[in-house]
């Protein structure tokens, strides 16, 4: 299986993404950010400017009309998504074999 | 006030910045000649981004970015360079980078910026280099940069005319190339450096 070359995503930029199934600009990205990972992931101006820029050149997002023009709007791409659910594929799985060799469960299946 | 100073290293640059603001002095103009105003001392947390020229829409959006997550834009301009901000939250540990990795991308951009400003220079100075060969004789030997006949052979007052007179055009012949050569040399230079502190901030990022 060819697996993509952007995968395994960070964490910013999984968040990032997930924050543009919804078109934002990035003040409304950062607050989505904080919110859904509950105040554990901060994104800092410009550290977030730097992977819009990526995620751009990437073509994972693209920008949409921006009712301000001082703003610019993206929105995650086709492309975008596939990584995205392709990356949260690869992350259950994970989690899966995580439940699976968990130490505790195996003692309480054995007993 | 007004300080000339001179930084590559932007961990440095943003030091003396917060230094200066801890002592109430707020940067408002900066490279080589830094321009302050007064602060109540120690109300501000300075930080420096690198940027290439960008549009005006772009710088915009750029600006309004950082104005959203409450840095204020103190200078640079959108022709590219250094980007200076300010915090007034209160709160001393704050960046504009959240992650040490995007922190390190500063010095790359600084490389591109200095890298595109060598190009034009140093292809000028290839180009005209086997034309200037032929004009300047041997660089490094200041009596092959006169033409008049026989001018090292004259003496007192015919010589200091002679001598006088021609050196207008030598000043601009050796002139002109020995500047474009020493802007390259130096601009090699910062290159290098440059580079330097992009794999300490990358290694620094990595662990």
């Amino acid at each position: 299986m060819n697996r993509n070359p952007q995968l395994p995503l960070t964490e910013t930029v999984f968040y990032i993404l997930l924050a543009l199934i919804e078109p934002a600009h990035g003040y409304v990205i950062m607050a989505r950010v904080e919110s859904m990972s509950g105040g554990a992931v901060r994104l800092a101006p410009g550290t977030l400017y730097g992977a819009l820029d990526t995620l751009l050149k990437q073509n994972m997002i693209a920008r949409v009309t921006s009712p301000d023009p001082r703003r610019k709007v993206y929105l995650i791409t086709e492309s975008g998504y596939q990584t995205l659910g392709q990356d949260a594929e690869r992350m259950a799985h994970l989690v899966r074999m995580f439940n699976q060799t968990r130490p505790d469960q195996t003692r309480g299946e054995s007993e | 006030m007004r300080i000339f100073k001179m930084f590559v290293d932007f961990d440095k640059e943003e030091a003396w910045l917060n230094e200066m603001a801890g002592r109430g002095q707020l940067v408002t103009r900066a490279g080589l000649l830094y321009t302050f105003a007064p602060i109540p001392p120690g109300s501000a947390v300075i930080r420096v981004d690198h940027q290439p020229s960008m549009k005006a829409e772009d710088f915009d959006d750029y600006r309004s970015l950082f104005a959203d997550a409450g840095w204020q834009h103190l200078a640079g301009t959108r022709g590219g360079g250094e980007q200076y901000f300010a915090s007034f939250s209160g709160e001393p540990n704050v960046d504009i980078f959240s992650e040490n990795g995007s922190k390190a991308q500063r010095y790359r951009r600084a490389i591109a910026t200095t890298s595109a400003l060598l190009l034009p220079l140093f292809t000028i100075t290839v180009a005209l280099w086997s034309v200037w060969r032929e004009g300047i004789g041997n660089l490094l030997s200041p009596r092959d940069w006169y033409l008049t006949p026989g001018l090292w052979q004259r003496e007192g007052w015919e010589f200091a005319r002679a001598f006088a007179f021609e050196t207008p055009f030598v000043a601009l012949r050796v002139g002109g190339p020995a500047f474009l050569i020493a802007s390259c040399l130096v601009m090699l230079a910062l290159i290098a450096y440059q580079s330097v502190l992009y794999r300490r901030a990358v290694a620094r990022a990595n662990g």
